[in-house]
């Protein structure tokens, strides 16, 4: 029997892509609804090799589109849609009765599933969460206004808050820039580098001109993104989720130290969903935290003892808040051991210092900078654990030119400092730093020096130092470095020998050719005609000769890519220069 | 009962009744008295004794008009008294409004006042109406439409598990995910701090402000501030946000294979020049002698010597080892072309001027003249077989016509005339034959003339006006024609086109055929030249670019694998090009050397360049005057 002939855009590109609008009559949506099932799934346009509808339009996969179709939060906006139309309904029937009786069934969608579509593993989730945090961190500085509901503002400083909160006690940040557009930090969680961007504390400027729907529909999601990755480090922490806050000390605007932290109590199954199961997913990222888990529970059991030392020999009238106090700092304490056991001092950095704030400094920035690095931290202001007569304290960072009673005992030092030293690892030399002096320049650490092409200054310095202290602690370590290395160094230097002979040779010739021809000149004795070719050679190295040559017999395509990338290399020498220059 | 009547009070004085006064506005009287005679109304006083009556009067407010009667009132003390209580609202002293009303108890009297008659059944059956209501709410809670109140949703309360560890099937079941890329991290530039070399001086950010935003390398201005409490805030971070928002769902993505080539690997590994020598690369002679530019050049069969055509009218023969000018003839007119016949035996120069073709012999001394004699020899065959066979054709293709006896004497031998100028005249490898190009004659633009019969013929019919260059095959019976775009290779014998090689050309200027006859190598005004293998395809093996000028010519050397292609800017490349005699190896190509050779007017440089026959020697020409000689080293 003979074959159906192939229908037109039924197989190929043109039938694994469609074009939005077709996508939208496929789904019977309106625009907005699209728009906001795409950014709640993750849907995105994709870019086919044969545009079959022609250049000027967005493709879809075809698959993506009919994932969408099957989506139960597609026939959730449907009903909101009917829904809404209720109550216009009801409202110009000027029946209230029933508009608040709609009202109260208003229908809604959860988003853990798509949460887990989009991130089948928790890894997944962490190294997608720079956008999520940024974004929190961003709108939980905005003003509310109709569309940004405070409700939402104050979630997103929680879920910020409480993500910060992990990062500090785990000891696990990083990196610490401070920009203009505010301060970046970069932790590693879970084996992933999370970067995020917290402005400075000022009330952002709302601008009028943008789509809040359409940020308010990534936030929705980036909300429920953060509470499960929040909810998930916290139990790897042993620690109950949501913490309870003590809301006096959050009026206070006491940030992450307004946290109650709890334990799970192994009594209540229901508490611990995180049961470790490692025999679904077998990594060894999964075991060792597993093996983590245990310790955890171990320290949590020492924990309630001492938790329950303390209620028993402490007055029944002792507030709730002091213990979980106690817990926290004990819970420091514990981590800050274990850390240094594992990892050295170099992640505890800050591990035997005390720190004091003044009141000019932002304090939540640098309280997490300090305690990410075993640091103790104290400010002027409510709620500090010690004033600022306190004997022991360390470092006092301040930002003001003049200080009213300086200690003695105590280095004053401007913020930069404390991100600086987090950056290099180190503890650097505070003169510097000192108040009313105008510090060395800030560097990015996010930037790599090989790519860049350019090192600064400060880098250099900080990079001696970087390799004084590791000769410091440990002398035996300097043996000669990567034989192969050398070897290829020599190579290097033997094939620049015979280049040099090879050159000398040919412009030996060349030098000779040229005394010819001057001679010639003068013989015929019309210098011109000579010279004339002669300035239009310029002085070329036998290289950029050779390199014209085989230029001339590469193919078109080979050409192309090649002067690309010596495009691409001259544009960065000459970015490199313009800095040399300017120094 | 007592309030009702008028009778009670004060007497009237006017019994008109209670109707409105205006119904006598306009009469004399205002109404009737008891025995009915009119009640006149009194003067009016004017508004002065008014005044007057009112200044004197201690108390005026007390006054009244009583408009019925006609007649002012004095109000008493009581009166005023009872206005103000009235005013304020105020009950009479001595009354208490609020007094406890007396219930009477038992008394039979009241209850004539209650509620009469028994109470009524319906007070105490189910409502119907309500029954209703209620039917209808149990259907709708039995058809579950109408609901308790939900609990008002916290998603705190209905996310507090771990989504991962979940055992739920789901499972991503749409396009494979590509996953966005970060966002680039900060450089030195972005800091509040940064070094100073990354700031900004004001011409660079002018310049750069120019720029539309989406072009400029940085999103922002860099600045320094000499401490962190002096940072303002950065406006544009909303706008920041919202933008990355968009690319997150309105880019399309694709995944793109970075490539990490290094540039080295892609340049071709070429032998170096050295080994491939020898090959033209000193300046070694300048043969100078000519007054304007030199279009041609041709060598003698054995390299001893070499002529040139010039725009001066002079064609010169020169001493290939000494530069000197050997001989000359004035043809007077600018010479386009020349061409030394490759048979030793008749040393015949051929030379294109105007619309003649004019052949000289050039006599090399006593030693020579057997090979004048050979020459005569031929030229007496064809004119006696021109003889026998007559004039037949009335309109011949062209006109051998014999020189003056003054220029016999020079050496010249023959004019072959025209009908239209002569760009291009060039020998079959046995001598005897030669081809003539005019593009200007069209039909008749290429022409081959036999010297032993003194005879021509047309191979084509078409128009050939396009050709740029016309070459018999080195050893085959075939002719080259070079147009515009193709060079197209004939079959004399069969008379049929046998191959049309295409290079993509716009402008083809010059091309020549290797000593071996297979290849073929063309230069173009586009600034290339491709070679031809015609064994392989007839597309070019490969095709080399310059970026700097056109090219105008192009020539092979006869023995070594050398060619050479001359450029309007004056330079002339020198190749290397190796053809293997086994069909399993491509031909090599190297280039080698760019020789600097003449000085250019920005349209032209070299006109012409010649391979000698025998040594690796390159000769030039050029618009300068001069013909140059490079050699080996």
């Amino acid at each position: 029997m003979a074959r159906a002939p192939k229908k037109k855009g039924k197989t190929g590109e043109a039938a694994s892509y469609v074009t939005r609008n077709q996508a939208i009559k496929k789904l019977q949506v309106t625009l907005g609804d699209f728009r906001r099932l795409c950014i709640l799934k993750g849907v995105y346009p994709r870019d086919p090799k044969k545009k079959a509808k022609g250049k000027d339009k967005t493709y879809y996969a075809t698959k993506d589109i009919l994932f969408l179709l099957h989506e139960p939060v597609l026939s959730k906006l449907r009903d909101i849609r009917a829904h809404k139309r209720k109550i216009i309904k009801a409202k110009s029937k000027k029946d209230f009765v029933l508009v608040e009786y709609l009202d109260k069934r208003k229908p809604f969608y959860l988003l853990d599933r798509l949460v887990k579509e989009r991130f089948p593993t928790f890894t997944d989730a962490v190294r997608d969460m720079d956008d999520a945090l940024s974004m929190a961190t961003l709108f939980s500085n905005l003003p509310s206004t109709n569309l940004i509901q405070s409700k939402r503002t104050l979630n997103c400083r929680r879920l910020c808050l409480e993500f910060f909160n992990y990062v500090a006690l785990s000891h696990s940040l990083r990196k610490v820039f401070l920009s203009i557009k505010g301060c970046y930090f970069q932790a590693e969680v879970q084996g992933q580098s999370v970067t995020w961007l917290v402005p400075y504390n000022f009330v952002q400027e709302v601008p009028p001109d943008i789509d809040y729907r359409v940020m308010m529909t990534f936030l929705e999601f980036y909300e429920t993104q953060l509470h499960f990755i929040n909810f998930r480090l916290y139990n790897t922490l042993g620690l109950k989720y949501p913490p309870q806050v003590d809301l006096q000390k959050s009026d206070a605007n006491l940030g992450i130290n307004a946290f109650l932290l709890e334990q799970i109590s192994s009594e209540d199954p229901e508490a611990t969903p995180a049961a470790p199961d490692a025999a679904k997913t077998v990594t060894a990222q999964k075991k060792a935290s597993n093996g983590e888990k245990k310790q955890q529970q171990a320290k949590i059991k020492s924990l309630q003892e001492k938790m329950q030392d303390i209620l028993e020999n402490e007055n029944e009238s002792k507030s709730q808040e002091d213990v979980g106090e106690d817990i926290n700092a004990d819970l420091e304490d514990e981590e800050a051991e274990e850390e240094e056991q594992e990892q050295g001092t170099e992640t505890l950095l800050f591990k035997k210092l005390k720190f004091f704030l003044s009141r000019e400094v932002p304090r939540a920035l640098l309280e997490l900078m300090i305690k990410s690095f075993g640091g103790a931290v104290g400010w002027e202001g409510p709620g500090s654990p010690f004033p600022e007569s306190d004997e022991s304290i360390t470092h006092q960072v301040v930002d003001r030119d003049t200080q009213r009673h300086m200690f003695l005992s105590r280095e004053y030092v401007q913020p930069q400092w404390v991100a600086d030293s987090c950056n290099a690892g180190l503890l650097l030399p505070v003169e510097e730093y000192g108040p009313g002096v105008c510090p060395p320049p800030h560097l990015s650490p996010f930037v790599d020096d090989e790519e860049e092409g350019y090192l600064p200054e400060r880098r250099r310095f900080i990079l001696s130092l970087q390799e004084k202290s590791k000769n410091h602690a440990g002398a035996f370590d300097d043996m000669p470095q990567d034989p192969a290395e050398g070897d290829e160094a020599d190579a290097k230097m033997k094939d620049e020998d015979e280049e040099e002979e090879d050159e000398e040779e040919d412009e030996e010739v060349d030098a000779a050719e040229a005394q010819y021809q001057s001679e010639l000149a003068k013989e015929s004795g019309k210098e011109e005609a000579i010279s004339a070719p002669k300035s239009t050679k310029t002085k070329k190295t036998k290289a950029e000769i050779e390199e014209e040559r085989a230029r001339m017999m590469m193919s078109k395509k080979d050409r192309r890519l090649y002067d690309k990338i010596m495009f691409a290399k001259e544009r960065k020498r000459q970015r490199v220069q313009r800095l040399e220059n300017k120094k | 009962m007592e309030s009702d009547s008028d009778e009670d009070g004060p007497v009237m004085k006017n019994p008109v009744g209670n109707i409105p006064m205006e119904w006598y506005k306009d009469e004399k009287h205002i109404g009737y008295d008891l025995s009915g005679k009119k009640i006149l109304r009194k003067t009016k006083k004017d508004a002065l004794q008014r005044h007057l009556d009112r200044a004197d009067d201690p108390e005026p407010w007390r006054l009244v008009y009583d408009e019925v009667n006609d007649e002012e009132l004095r109000l008493t003390d009581a009166e005023v008294k009872l206005l103000r209580r009235l005013r304020n609202g105020k009950y009479e002293p001595g009354i208490d409004p609020y007094e406890d009303y007396p219930v009477p108890e038992d008394d039979p009297e009241l209850k004539i006042f209650g509620p009469s008659g028994p109470e009524p059944k319906s007070r105490f059956v189910p409502s119907k109406h309500e029954a209703k209501k209620i039917v209808r709410y149990v259907r709708m809670i039995r058809a579950g439409k109408l609901k308790r109140d939900p609990d008002p949703q916290d998603p705190d309360k209905l996310y507090n598990f771990d989504v991962w560890e979940r055992e739920d099937d789901v499972v991503h079941r749409g396009a494979v995910p590509i996953p966005a890329p970060k966002m680039k991290l900060p450089g030195h530039a972005e800091s509040y701090n940064p070094s100073k070399e990354y700031l900004l001086s004001p011409e660079e950010q002018e310049e750069m402000l120019k720029q539309d935003p989406s072009d400029r390398p940085l999103n922002f201005i860099p600045q320094a501030y000499t401490s962190l409490k002096k940072v303002p805030l950065y406006p544009s971070l909303v706008q920041e946000r919202f933008e990355r928002c968009l690319d997150l769902y309105l880019c399309p993505r694709t995944v793109k294979k970075r490539m990490n080539v290094d540039p080295q690997s892609l340049l071709p590994k070429l032998p170096k020049p050295a080994d491939l020598r020898p090959y033209p690369s000193v300046l070694t002679v300048v043969y100078e002698g000519h007054k304007d530019k030199i279009n041609s050049l041709s060598h003698h069969p054995d390299g001893q010597y070499f002529a040139s055509a010039s725009n001066d009218g002079f064609v010169m023969v020169w001493e290939v080892s000494t530069g000197r000018c050997w001989k000359k003839w004035n043809l007077k007119q600018p010479v386009s072309y020349i061409s030394w016949n490759p048979n030793v035996d008749f040393p015949i120069i051929a030379v294109a001027v105007g619309s003649e073709v004019i052949l000289i012999d050039p006599r090399f001394g006593p030693q020579d003249n057997l090979q004048s004699a050979a020459i005569q020899e031929l030229l007496l065959k064809g004119r006696e077989f021109a003889a026998s066979k007559g004039s037949k054709e009335k309109n011949e293709l062209v006109k051998f016509e014999d020189v003056a006896s003054a220029e016999k004497e020079q050496g010249l031998l023959l004019r072959v005339k025209h009908a239209k100028p002569v760009t291009q005249v060039t020998w079959h490898h046995k001598g005897d034959y030669f081809v003539t190009l005019s593009p200007q004659a069209n039909t008749k633009a290429v022409l081959i003339h036999q010297l032993s019969k003194m005879q021509s013929q047309n191979p084509f019919t078409k128009s050939k006006s396009d050709t740029q260059k016309v070459l018999f095959h080195p050893s085959k019976p075939f002719l080259f024609l070079a147009t515009k775009k193709h060079v197209k290779v004939y079959n004399l014998q069969k008379q049929m086109l046998s191959k049309n090689l295409l290079g993509g050309f716009k402008w083809l200027s010059s091309f020549d055929i290797h000593p071996g006859g297979d290849n073929v190598v063309c230069s173009a005004f586009d600034r290339k030249i491709s070679w031809f293998d015609m064994d392989l395809s007839a597309k070019p093996y490969k095709t080399m670019r310059y970026n700097n000028t056109g090219l105008r010519t192009v020539a092979f050397h006869k023995r070594l694998p050398l060619f050479a292609a001359g450029g309007e800017d004056g330079v002339a490349y020198v190749f290397h090009g190796m053809v293997y005699n086994d069909l399993m190896d491509n031909p090599l190509i190297v280039p080698l050397k760019r020789l600097h050779a003449h000085k250019n007017d920005g349209m032209d440089g070299i006109l012409d360049i010649l391979f000698h026959p025998t040594q690796p020697w390159l000769f030039t020409c050029g618009i300068d005057h001069t013909i140059r000689l490079f050699t080996d080293k």
